[in-house]
């Protein structure tokens, strides 16, 4: 890790290769079947990456990697209990079959809400401002594809949370 | 070989080709040292302007020594603890944590052991005791946002914890400070103007915290990447 913080690109991938099936069979072990155990590890890697420069040594490492592991599956947790509390709530009862407008803005901004910030501003930029692929790309420091692949992600999730 | 995700190799590539080489975060100690000497400062500031006329008798009332000096201990393990809590894995020592809240917590129970004033009307007692309410709040401010910038910095797995951390040390400070500022020895003041924002400003914290501390795991980091 040591020599990862001082960009050695090689000695990180090996860490990276190193530490992946031990950090999937901790998530595996804390999120029930069902939630998507791919991006929740996703974004563990892409945590550690963030707090790589926290990293003490000649501290171990395994604390320092399970307490960021464990602070993402938390988090993947309590979003996920509260997308299931929006779905009980948006749920439209016998005789209001058709949720009226109101009903859906409310659970539109409500999922709005809980979106991660990353995929409201993406939708926002491209939806709400109007903005080209190239030109949110360009703003956001990042490639139009690599901008499709997130907008793409972020409307699954925004999908998922209104629960069509 | 053990079996890696499906998606760990293009996960990992772009993570590889983002690894730019990073300064380590200081030690918590050195950290510390540097926002107690901010924290010092504060502290001079208030003792140089706002210094209480009665100081050097009450110099001698080893309750009240016991009070500053207690806040000042407390407060500086608090800040010790928050700067650790910006640090994943480093599990916080039990007795730290007590030595650090018994610390404060005697401090503040001390202040309220000092005897009951004379009677004042309403006004004045609002008057006055507003005035060290906004004064606590006001000198914590600084070194409180200081800490939380500090601890925003590290990686903070549990920013309510963090927050009320950074809380406790800066109003600790803040107390001692205002303690030997403010003239009036008098325990319902005391309890009300002086503990009474100490307790909001940790809630506060705290709340800060949780918003702003939890995040730094959210912040995209160049790509998102797919799935292959």
């Amino acid at each position: 890790m040591t020599a990862a913080q001082h960009g050695d690109r090689e000695a990180y991938r090996t860490l990276l290769d190193d530490v992946g099936p031990e950090v999937e069979r901790f998530i595996r072990a804390r999120v029930p079947a069902g939630h998507d155990v791919d991006d929740v590890y996703q974004d563990v890697l892409m945590a550690l990456h963030r707090a790589r420069h926290t990293y003490q040594a000649p501290r171990p490492f395994e604390p320092w990697l399970f307490a960021i592991t464990r602070h993402v599956v938390s988090h993947h947790l309590r979003q996920q209990r509260a997308r299931r509390r929006i779905e009980v709530v948006g749920e439209p009862t016998g005789d209001q079959a058709t949720p009226s407008v109101g009903h859906l803005r409310l659970r539109v901004a409500e999922a709005l809400r809980i979106l991660p910030r990353a995929d409201l501003q993406i939708i926002t930029m491209l939806k709400d401002q109007g903005l080209s692929t190239e030109l949110a790309a360009a703003r956001l420091g990042t490639t139009p594809g690599a901008l499709r692949v997130r907008a793409h992600r972020a409307y699954k999730r925004l999908r998922a949370l209104l629960g069509s | 070989m053990p079996q890696r995700p499906a998606l760990h190799d293009t996960v990992a590539e772009q993570l590889v080709a983002d690894a730019q080489p990073v300064r380590p975060l200081w030690q918590p100690r050195a950290r510390l040292v540097s926002w107690l000497a901010f924290a010092g400062f504060t502290f001079a500031v208030v003792a140089a302007f706002g210094l209480r006329a009665s100081v050097v008798p009450k110099l001698g009332d080893v309750v009240f020594v016991l009070q500053v000096v207690f806040l000042l201990l407390g407060g500086a393990t608090a800040a010790h603890l928050a700067l650790r809590a910006a640090i994943p894995g480093l599990l916080l020592d039990v007795e730290e944590i007590v030595v650090s809240v018994a610390l404060v917590v005697v401090g503040l129970l001390l202040a309220l052991a000092e005897p009951a004033g004379p009677t004042v009307s309403a006004g004045e007692f609002l008057a006055r005791g507003i005035q060290c309410t906004c004064s606590v709040l006001g000198v914590a401010a600084l070194p409180c946002a200081l800490l939380l910038w500090a601890q925003r910095r590290g990686a903070p797995v549990n920013g309510r914890i963090a927050g009320a951390y950074a809380g406790v040390a800066a109003l600790a400070f803040s107390a001692a400070a205002i303690r030997i500022a403010c003239p009036i020895d008098e325990r319902v003041h005391l309890a009300v103007w002086h503990l009474g924002p100490i307790v909001a400003g940790v809630v506060l914290s705290a709340a800060a915290g949780t918003r702003w501390l939890d995040q730094w795991d959210r912040t995209p980091v160049r790509e998102h990447v797919d799935r292959p």
